[in-house]
């Protein structure tokens, strides 16, 4: 069967941008690289996939689709060749086929190592939410890349990484391997919880959703963790994600399900205080979740029973009914503060802080509070 | 191919080295969970349930996606990879809705069973139910994707075994779920063919409630258009068979089941067309015409040769009564069988109401009795001009006899013809004298008694006759005749008398001169006496100017006491152990079958009942009783793949001729489907049969089942 190489730059993660800087800066030596792999494997043909939205980088032959940690795997680019969503198929002799060809895949990072005389590590340093690549030698030892000195946590690879203490930087080298493709550094005034929790929300996203383990598994964990920082945990939260996580990466179904898992362990074992300090004491440390927030009230003098913040409010937190002063049910609201501009009588405000005004408890008509 | 030893659970096992560890597992007896994997489809591995480990692998391995390696041990009851089945499970349930007596898949859902097996852990997870609604816009199928579990078979069966991908997988506010690929199913080039539902293991895929029958078995219920047929003719074949451009392996499939397709193609009552799934979408298959333009198209007669092979000769010998449908289905099997058949027909060519007692223009004479040729081509022997008097006389010199004589006298009301006026004839005799060349005395202007088909039949006849013709009936707009029809006979000329009651034929000199008549608002048949009760209009008594009447007013077996077996007061030959009218009679060894035990009734009917009594007289002769044969091989590519706006190809008419050319001749109404409308209608067939290929639904206990068999054996 003929073959086609595609060369995969959707396969970074949120927390790498590798792929871009080598088509940007190295393109020549990517070229090179690529042109090699397709004379051992004989392609005849080469197919550059683009995530939605990239520049074009002036190359022929290109396809865009969505970036996706299971696209370095030939069937899932398949599918995306072929308009559906990615999916891995990980199956003893499996060949995946697009118009007639054997699919092979290649990454700019392998492509430029496979052409270049020095074997290089093109690492994503994020630090105070901008990033840079570094480019150092493989085995370049992680902490000549970022000392991350003062920081509170470091992320490793990603999505499929996880977290370690500054200290342990010089334990890790630069290579090939998914740890040294990100180095995210979170200073001391990060919560770990929110910070995982916003690491859950990527890794659900970023799930390619075909095995259920992943899919669903993504979705739990996320969805507990959202509960973290505003306090919803219930007992046993932590338990249960130190329950399932390990389940979830010996049972997953690819790559990306069998490492997502390590960033939450990693996280849950280096920052055991801080989750349970949010969990048991509903309390964080960092001094960034449980911040009393403004307050939205409605006037019981002003309000005319009219409605039309009901109709407002997305959450469904006002109560009341025709020609009764509405009421804001203060655990559904989300502070979006659309209820406000909807009201023409001015009747609904933003209390920021000190004493609240008396307010009803119970539906009262307009005029008798 | 080559095979491999491996051990599961402590077992020896022999697999060929392409299964993999889940194939050789289930074919051993040795039960895996899975639920995304399907026999039919390829492996996904996406469910996790099938995980097992292997020594000296770290963690689990998917069973559904690794071969089978010579040495390998497995373990599918390992601890470590029932937890993560159990996690599966878990996980599955908190999107798919808690409750399962309220689903209609209840009791048949693969998932349930599967948690059942696996076991529940009842870890505190997040209930995450989909909150999509139900989708019913689809006249045939239900989606209910609230209940989906993402398992793919669906998106998998229609895009790999179907070639059409109307489903496909799409993430909707962060969560992914089964979607139509494009506006509706229609949209979506969907071909209907109900594999996604026959692969979903839940009840988020289903066929609408009403689309089948639920009161026969479901191989037959789920391709209607043979369930309808009495003959059970296998139809989706035969039309792909014609969408194939293979018309004669398209007739031989037909002639499985029934020997005279032209004849069906031709005045069939296609019974098969009320359930035809298309009916839904816009409207039925035109299945009669399909089979008469494979029959008129069939040049190579590829399954002669084995239609003409017959069992050897077991010395037993039949006689059958009557050279209608009926007996000459009947006689063809039971020579197939082995049995030497004599058929003795009253008139002087066979074919019953085929050749006397339908009109030329529906059913040309020639068309039969080249039908008729194949069967005495097959060693049955036709005698013509020998009415029988007595079968059981007849009986004596056979070793069985048959009487299939069908309804063949025309009723005709005496009370009306009081002065036994010559000119009355029936329908039949009408049908009978004109296809057989007989005189009858009809003069110019005939009045037709009756408003079913029998009396358009008679009008269309005598209009070709060049008589005037009034048809006279007591339903309003003669309801009781097919509308095309009446609606043919109407266009050719005929003149309708409806909402009229007769009150007597008038007549001068011996000679009919009229039908006196009154017009009723409306009329019913007494329920227990069935005597006519009408709303007359007062005063509304005239003279319908006529020669002579014809009367299609139903017919009879016209059978006495003196034919030898004890009928019915109707005429109808009984079994006096049930005393109901039976393929079995009042003397053994002598059956009967067709419209003289059922009532007048379709061509179809009368070949069907051939086959019935048939088999039971193969068997009372001592044979097996089969007489289901397979004429031609036939293909069934289930990767249909898509044709532009399926949906919307409307059903074909045939081409008819002008009312004013027809009149003029005997010739067929229509000239049948040309070569583009028979493809093009053969294409709308949603080869509902296809569905059948898949495999159903296995239960884990239907593997302990089987395990328990192979140790019993």
């Amino acid at each position: 069967m003929e073959k086609l190489l595609v060369c995969s730059c959707a396969v970074n993660d949120p927390y790498t941008i590798s792929s871009a800087y080598l088509l940007e800066n190295e393109l020549d030596t990517v070229k090179a690289g690529i042109k090699k792999y397709a004379g051992m494997l004989g392609a005849s043909e080469i197919i550059y996939f683009l995530p939605e939205g990239s520049k074009d980088f002036g190359l022929e032959n290109v396809a865009y689709g969505q970036a996706s940690p299971v696209m370095d795997n030939p069937y899932a680019i398949v599918q995306q060749l072929k308009g559906n969503l990615p999916r891995p198929m990980i199956q003893d002799d499996y060949v995946a086929e697009y118009e007639g060809k054997e699919v092979a895949v290649i990454t700019p990072e392998v492509a430029y190592n496979l052409a270049a005389s020095q074997k290089t590590a093109f690492i994503t340093v994020t630090k105070g939410g901008s990033s840079e690549i570094k480019a150092v030698p493989f085995g370049t030892k992680l902490n000549e890349v970022e000392d991350a000195a003062g920081a509170k946590a470091v992320l490793l690879g990603g999505l499929r990484g996880k977290f370690i203490l500054p200290a342990s930087l010089a334990d890790y080298a630069a290579g090939d391997d998914i740890l040294s493709s990100s180095i995210t550094v979170f200073g001391p005034e990060a919560c770990m919880v929110v910070v995982t929790a916003d690491l859950m929300t990527k890794t659900w996203m970023n799930s390619c959703n075909k095995c259920v383990l992943c899919r669903d598994g993504t979705f739990q964990v996320k969805t507990i963790m959202d509960d973290m920082p505003v306090g919803k945990s219930k007992a046993g939260d932590i338990d249960l994600l130190k329950d399932i996580a390990p389940l979830i990466k010996i049972g997953a179904y690819c790559p990306y399900g069998q490492n997502w898992p390590n960033t939450l362990l990693s996280a849950l074992e280096l920052f055991a205080g801080e989750f349970d300090a949010h969990t048991k004491k509903k309390s964080c440390p960092a001094g960034v979740c449980f911040q009393a927030g403004a307050t939205y009230i409605i006037l019981p003098d002003k309000c005319t029973g009219c409605g039309d913040c009901v109709d407002a409010c997305d959450y469904t937190a006002i109560e009341g009914k025709k020609k009764f002063i509405h009421m804001i049910d203060q655990d559904m609201c989300e502070h979006c503060g659309e209820c406000v501009s909807s009201c023409e009588e001015e009747a609904i405000v933003k209390w920021e802080g000190g004493k609240l005004p008396k307010l009803p408890k119970k539906l009262t008509k307009v005029g008798k509070f | 191919m080559a095979e491999v030893k491996l051990t599961i659970d402590g077992r020896q096992i022999v697999a060929d080295e392409s299964k993999t560890v889940l194939e050789a597992a289930l074919e051993n007896g040795i039960y895996i969970p899975h639920l995304c994997y399907h026999e039919d489809l390829h492996p996904n591995g996406g469910c996790r349930l099938c995980v097992v480990k292997q020594e000296g692998v770290d963690g689990v391995i998917t069973s559904c996606s690794t071969k089978v390696q010579e040495g390998m041990v497995i373990n599918t009851k390992d601890d470590l990879a029932e937890k993560v089945r159990k996690l599966s499970c878990d996980f599955m349930f908190k999107t798919h809705p808690s409750e399962c007596t309220g689903c209609p898949k209840y009791g048949r859902c693969l998932l349930a069973s599967i948690s059942q097996y696996v076991g529940d852990t009842g870890r505190a997870l997040r209930e995450l139910k989909l909150r999509v609604t139900a989708d019913e816009t689809n006249p045939l199928m239900l989606h209910e994707m609230y209940r989906c579990i993402l398992c793919g078979r669906c998106v998998r069966a229609c895009g790999e075994l179907r070639g059409v991908g109307a489903l496909k997988f799409a993430k909707v506010d962060g969560r992914m779920r089964v979607v139509i690929d494009g506006d509706s199913l229609a949209d979506a080039d969907c071909r209907f063919c109900g594999a996604c539902v026959e692969v979903c293991p839940t009840g988020s895929i289903r066929d609408k409630v009403g689309v089948f029958r639920d009161d026969i078995p479901r191989e037959q219920a789920l391709i209607p258009c043979s369930a309808e047929c009495p003959a059970h003719i296998s139809i989706p074949e035969y039309i792909r068979a014609i969408y194939d451009g293979e018309y004669s392996t398209s007739v031989g499939i037909i002639r499985e089941k029934v020997p005279f397709p032209h004849a069906l193609g031709l005045v069939c009552n296609n019974r098969c067309e009320n359930n035809c799934k298309h009916k839904h979408l816009n409207s039925s298959l035109s299945i009669r015409n399909l089979k008469r333009f494979a029959a008129e198209h069939d040049e190579d007669k590829i399954w002669l040769d084995n239609y003409l092979k017959v069992a050897p000769r077991t010395g037993k010998k039949v006689a059958v009564i009557g050279g209608g449908a009926c007996g000459l289905t009947a006689g063809y099997y039971l020579n197939k069988k082995g049995h030497d058949v004599t058929v003795f027909e009253s008139k002087k060519i066979p074919g019953g109401h085929m050749t006397s007692g339908m009109p030329e223009y529906r059913i040309p004479t020639q068309a039969v009795l080249d039908e008729v040729k194949v069967i005495e081509d097959s060693g049955v022997k036709i005698v013509c001009n020998s009415p029988i008097t007595n079968a059981a006389e007849l009986k004596k010199d056979y070793d069985a006899v048959l009487v299939a004589i069908g309804t063949s006298v025309g009723k005709k009301l005496g009370y009306l013809n009081k002065d036994n006026l010559p000119q009355v004839f029936s329908a039949l005799e009408l049908l009978q004298a004109q296809r057989l060349n007989q005189e009858i005395d009809l003069g110019d202007t005939v009045c037709i008694i009756g408003g079913g088909n029998v009396a358009f039949d008679a009008a269309g006849t005598l209009l070709r006759m060049k008589k005037t013709v009034n048809v006279v009936c007591l339903e309003k707009d003669a309801s009781q005749a097919s509308p095309e029809e009446r609606d043919t006979a109407l266009e050719e000329g005929a003149n309708l008398f409806d909402s009229h009651s007769n009150e007597a034929i008038v007549g001068e000199n011996g000679h009919v001169t009229g039908l006196q008549v009154h017009k009723i608002n409306s009329f019913y048949f007494h329920p227990e006496t069935r005597a006519l009760v009408e709303d007359a209009i007062p005063d509304s008594t005239y003279i319908i100017p006529c020669d002579s009447i014809v009367f299609a007013a139903g017919q009879v077996t016209g059978l006495t006491e003196d034919f030898g077996i004890e009928l019915n007061k109707f005429g109808y030959p009984i079994d006096p152990k049930t005393g109901k009218s039976e393929y079995t009679t009042s003397v053994e060894g002598v059956f009967a079958a067709g419209d003289v035990i059922t009532g007048t009734r379709f061509l179809i009917d009368a070949i069907a009942g051939g086959r019935e009594v048939a088999e039971l007289m193969d068997k009372y002769l001592g044979g097996d009783g089969v007489i289901d044969e397979q004429l031609v091989e036939r293909k069934a590519d289930p990767y249909i793949g898509t044709i532009d706006q399926f949906a919307e190809i409307a059903r074909h008419e045939m081409d008819v001729r002008p009312a004013e050319e027809r009149r003029e001749d005997f010739a067929p109404v229509s000239t049948g489907f040309t070569c583009e409308q028979g493809n093009c209608e053969a294409s709308r067939c949603l080869q509902c049969d296809l569905r059948l290929q898949i495999a159903g639904p296995k239960f884990w206990n239907d593997y302990v089942k089987a395990e328990d068999e192979e140790v019993n054996a």
